[in-house]
């Protein structure tokens, strides 16, 4: 059985001329080729986030009908919670790998890398060993070691994200703990890569390596020494013809959640762009050019361009863009930006009531441009009526259905469905943003093509005067004044939807039930104790309040 | 409104009409998909279109509330506003009499609902304000207000309220005939009068004269929690009383054999929460019975919910193990699960329609509750009711027959 192979084709490198190590780190557009070349995508290039193997908010219709959706990439560790996992047990059905067949992906029609971890989960973990990754799964942690191995070779994804020792115990780490780090990660890479040179299974070509080392430049660099070193002896021996493990790896990994984390610590994750450019950079400047470079969880397109243009990456997920659907937000902006004199928000906050009578599209361009928004919810389109369900053969589905595109859906119903906690808000909103996402970078692989590394630059200071930046705690660097002055009459809309969405599901979501109940509960435990504090008081019991709360238990209240 | 009757069943009251509103034609018998707020719940209006439905329910009370009228209006009706363009029915917001009685005092003007969402000024909906609130939604079909109690309810309330239903009727009728909107959108009445015979007699009488005024007629009041031997007899009675030439809707009614019950007692329309609930919390429904996603044993069952099931669900080759791994986690499976429920609705309601064309509807029945309830056992009512339009479930067949509601359910094998 052959095994899936990955190469980059670099086409346009604007930083060719760049003095030093620059050079390494400018813009550069290409294309991967998957499975031999059987699918290109093209780069910068984006991939969509899933959560237990769907992409949520998503139906496998809607998924379809969701054009910008090409590469999917699926963190395992959900599956954990069976042994073996379920895809593992998926029967085979012809040449289509068992997580595709599991997952509705057709390998015509998607890409699919899988990662043990969910990229996005900057959670608190128990340490890992040498023996294995603790990974989370909704029955609790799981130890994933070598299984890791059999996993992909049961599954087959196009890609495979190799294990890493990221330390997910509270930052600062010491030298110590970044040096076992490194060791584990290139140990585990190695182990992934030990095939003999002839049987049944052949040696995947299809590895992605995380960058390890953290917060230290030092580290990170060994890291990647590492990874070009020639192996020795018995290493050498089981990982011929390889002469050093990059020559096993097809694309490079670095996750922004631990990378923030072992910044800033988990207090404060904003660091500063600068370190975060550094950091990669010193993962990436003693490796191979002509792979990809992949870069999880940005915090949008203002960080995605920082890394396009000051380290040359290939590939993102959509993760910030989902999670704003997640929360209400239609996003709204493209590269280049759009011609204005006015700041721009990045997208629209729908919880907001000035929204409510909003009877427009998501999207801010006109109809008839041809940058209006594809998306199934900014142009939908019903399906022809010949692949309407017929029930009986009296019924006439397609009458009243035409072939022509549906009006947009609007502002103000969108307003109305998050209002009422309505699921279908999420789906619209998740097939719009993703398609907004895959717009961003097509503009941005059209100029690169143009190459002209000051006319890119031009439209990059463009597009960071014209849209505000989402971050945590406000915007650093230049812009700091006006935005200080800005925030105290509005917050980023970001922020603004992401507790909007917290009050409605509190409201309606999922448990309303139960904290009613703790809340009534509460109340009267509250009362109750209330009137046998003041009977206490009244009766020169000494103790007061807090000696007598314990008394009334919060049950059968 | 143009309704023609195309088939009779010969044995039983079943039939097949074409009813063509506004936003084109429907073929009855038919099972209407709930949209409560504007939405059936997670998909998209393309979506629902797709799975060939072509008439959805809209709850006035709660789309009053919110997005509003005022909002409603500006984006000309609700069709416009949900960019729903096939035909829909809006009830009147007299079932939240009884589901939100928390919230509600009736008075002969009308029904005085406090907002659940506020603290502010109670609202008062009255017979006209019901129906100025359906003009505004724009539904092709609309409902009367009538005074709903609940199922269950006994004594002089029960009748009161048939009464009042028939004054509220008028009004509605009025209000109606004096807004130019006859020509899109249809009135129709509601029969009251609980589980009392004579009530629903009076009531059926004094609706029938009012007859050349509505559309169509909906038998009100009942899936309450009442004995289904008393359910199946109140909708008998009404079905064979109410006019040939109208259409008859049975409301709130969704379990398969209900609705086969039902079209067999001559209904043509049913609408009901359940299916689309039920797929919220995993359950699939399939005409072997509904399977529950959320059991441990379906956890490694590569089989999709049914193999011949149209939904895009099931077409896409979606397991049960896949589906099992998703469900209660991510929206998605509710999604999956509520497209799959609709189809299957819809599927139920189909081939009834093609058996009763085809002269084969008594057959349909036997064979529908052989799949559906195999040798578990039938409901007993449902022989009942079937036996009183001239169809013997359990001839030559040995089947054991079930007291109560007998109402299928997958429970786990451990249990």
């Amino acid at each position: 059985m052959s095994s899936s192979h990955i190469s980059f084709q670099s086409l346009v490198c604007l930083s060719a001329n760049r003095e030093g190590s620059k050079h390494k780190f400018g813009p550069r557009g290409g294309k991967v080729l998957i499975r031999n070349g059987q699918i290109a995508i093209d780069t910068p290039g984006v991939l969509t986030c899933t959560s237990r193997g769907v992409v949520p908010h998503l139906s496998r219709d809607n998924v379809k009908r969701t054009r910008a959706i090409k590469w999917v990439h699926i963190p395992f560790e959900s599956f954990l919670e069976h042994r073996p996992p379920i895809p593992t047990l998926q029967p085979q059905s012809g040449e289509t790998p068992r997580i595709n067949t599991l997952l509705g992906f057709p390998q015509e029609e998607y890409v699919l890398s899988m990662s043990l971890r969910n990229s996005a989960d900057g959670q608190e973990m128990p340490a890992n060993t040498n023996a294995y990754v603790t990974a989370n799964c909704i029955r609790g942690m799981r130890k994933a070691s070598l299984d890791w191995r059999s996993y992909v070779d049961s599954c087959k994804p196009d890609i495979i994200f190799s294990l890493s020792d990221t330390p997910f115990t509270p930052a600062p780490y010491s030298q110590k703990r970044l040096t076992k780090s490194i060791e584990r990660s290139a140990l585990w890479l190695a182990d992934m890569l030990q095939y003999p040179e002839t049987g049944p299974i052949t040696r995947p070509g299809n590895i992605f390596v995380q960058m390890a080392g953290g917060a230290s430049a030092p580290a990170r660099s060994a890291f990647a020494e590492s990874l070009v070193e020639g192996l020795q002896g018995k290493e050498a021996e089981a990982m011929r013809p390889l002469k050093c493990l990059d020559e096993g790896v097809a694309g490079y990994v670095v996750e922004m959640v631990p990378l923030r984390l072992s910044i800033q610590g988990f207090h404060d994750p904003s660091p500063n762009p600068a370190t975060v450019t550094s950091l990669i950079q010193a993962s990436l400047s003693s490796l191979s050019l002509s792979k990809p470079r992949l870069v999880t969880c940005t915090r949008g397109p203002h960080e995605i361009i920082r890394l396009v243009c000051d380290v040359g990456v290939d590939l993102f997920d959509t993760h910030w863009a989902q999670h704003a659907a997640d929360v209400g937000v239609a996003l709204d902006f493209h590269f280049p930006a759009p011609k204005t004199t006015v700041e721009l928000e990045l997208g629209h906050n729908l919880y907001d009531t000035k929204y409510e009578r909003d009877f427009t599209s998501f999207t801010s361009h006109d109809l008839d441009s041809s940058t209006f928004c594809p998306c199934p919810a900014c142009s939908p389109s019903s399906v022809p009526s010949s692949e309407i369900i017929r029930h009986s053969f009296v019924d006439e589905p397609g009458s009243n259905v035409s072939t022509s595109r549906n009006p947009s859906y609007t502002k103000a119903f969108l307003h109305h469905l998050l209002h009422t906690h309505e699921m279908s808000a999420h789906s619209l909103l998740a097939m719009h943003n993703i398609t907004v996402m895959d717009a961003f970078f097509a503009g941005i692989r059209q100029l690169i093509s143009q190459d002209d590394l000051s006319l890119f630059e031009a439209e990059v200071d463009r597009f960071f005067e014209t849209y505000a930046e989402d971050t945590e705690t406000g915007d650093t660097g230049a812009r700091d004044e006006r935005n200080m002055l800005k925030d105290d009459t509005q917050v980023n809309v970001f922020k603004a939807a992401e507790k909007a969405w917290k009050e409605v599901e509190l409201l309606r979501g999922k448990g309303r039930l139960a904290r009613e109940n703790e809340k009534a509960k509460a109340e009267s435990t509250t009362a109750a104790n209330a009137i046998l504090t003041k009977e206490m008081e009244e009766k020169g019991i000494e103790g007061g309040s807090e000696a007598v709360v314990p008394m009334l238990p919060d049950t059968g209240l | 409104m143009e309704f023609k009757v195309i088939a009779k069943c010969p044995i039983t009251r079943a039939r097949v009409s074409r009813m063509v509103l506004a936003h084109g034609a429907t073929m009855l018998p038919t099972f209407m998909p709930v949209a409560t707020q504007a939405a059936i719940k997670g998909l998209s209006p393309e979506q629902v279109e797709s799975l060939g439905v072509t008439l959805i329910l809209n709850n006035t009370y709660h789309l009053n509330l919110r997005p509003g009228i005022e909002i409603l209006k500006e984006a000309n009706g609700a069709h416009s506003f949900e960019g729903w363009k096939h035909n829909m029915l809006t009830d009147s917001g007299g079932f939240q009499l009884v589901s939100l009685s928390k919230f509600t005092t009736i008075t002969e003007e009308g029904a005085l609902f406090l907002n659940p969402f506020s603290t502010g000024e109670p609202t008062m909906l009255t017979p006209e304000e019901s129906i100025s609130i359906q003009h505004a939604i724009g539904a092709d079909i609309i409902m009367q207000l009538d005074d709903v109690v609940p199922s269950l309810q006994q004594g002089p309330r029960v009748g009161e309220a048939m009464e009042r239903s028939i004054r509220w009727l008028d009004r509605c009728i009025q209000y109606h005939e004096s807004s130019g909107k006859k020509d899109t959108q249809n009135l129709f009445a509601i029969v009251q009068g609980g589980l009392d015979p004579d009530l629903r007699n009076r009531c059926l009488d004094g609706m029938l004269e009012r007859k050349d005024r509505v559309a169509g007629y909906a038998i009100g009041g009942l899936s309450g929690g009442e004995e289904k031997d008393i359910f199946w007899k109140i909708i008998k009675q009404c079905a064979d009383k109410l006019p040939e030439d109208r259409p008859r809707y049975a409301m709130g009614i969704g379990f398969a054999e209900d609705l086969l019950v039902c079209v067999a007692l001559g209904v043509d329309m049913a609408d009901c929460v359940f299916p689309t609930r039920t797929a919220r919390f995993g359950v699939a429904l399939t005409h072997t019975g509904p399977v529950n996603l959320k059991l441990a044993k379906h956890a490694k069952d590569f089989s999709p919910i049914d193999k011949e099931c149209p939904c895009p669900t099931c077409k896409s080759g979606a397991s049960r193990a896949f589906l099992n791994h998703i469900v209660t986690h991510e929206t998605t499976a509710a999604h999956a699960l509520t497209v799959h429920n609709i189809v299957f609705q819809a599927q139920v309601m189909g081939r009834a329609r093609d058996a009763i064309i085809s002269g084969v509807f008594p057959d349909y029945l036997r064979s529908f509750f052989a799949g559906y309830f195999g040798n578990r056992g039938y409901p007993e009512w449902c022989v009942n009711a079937l036996r009183s339009v001239g169809v013997d479930l359990l001839e030559n067949v040995d089947v054991p027959v079930l007291p109560g509601s007998g109402a299928k359910w997958e429970y786990s094998d451990a249990a």
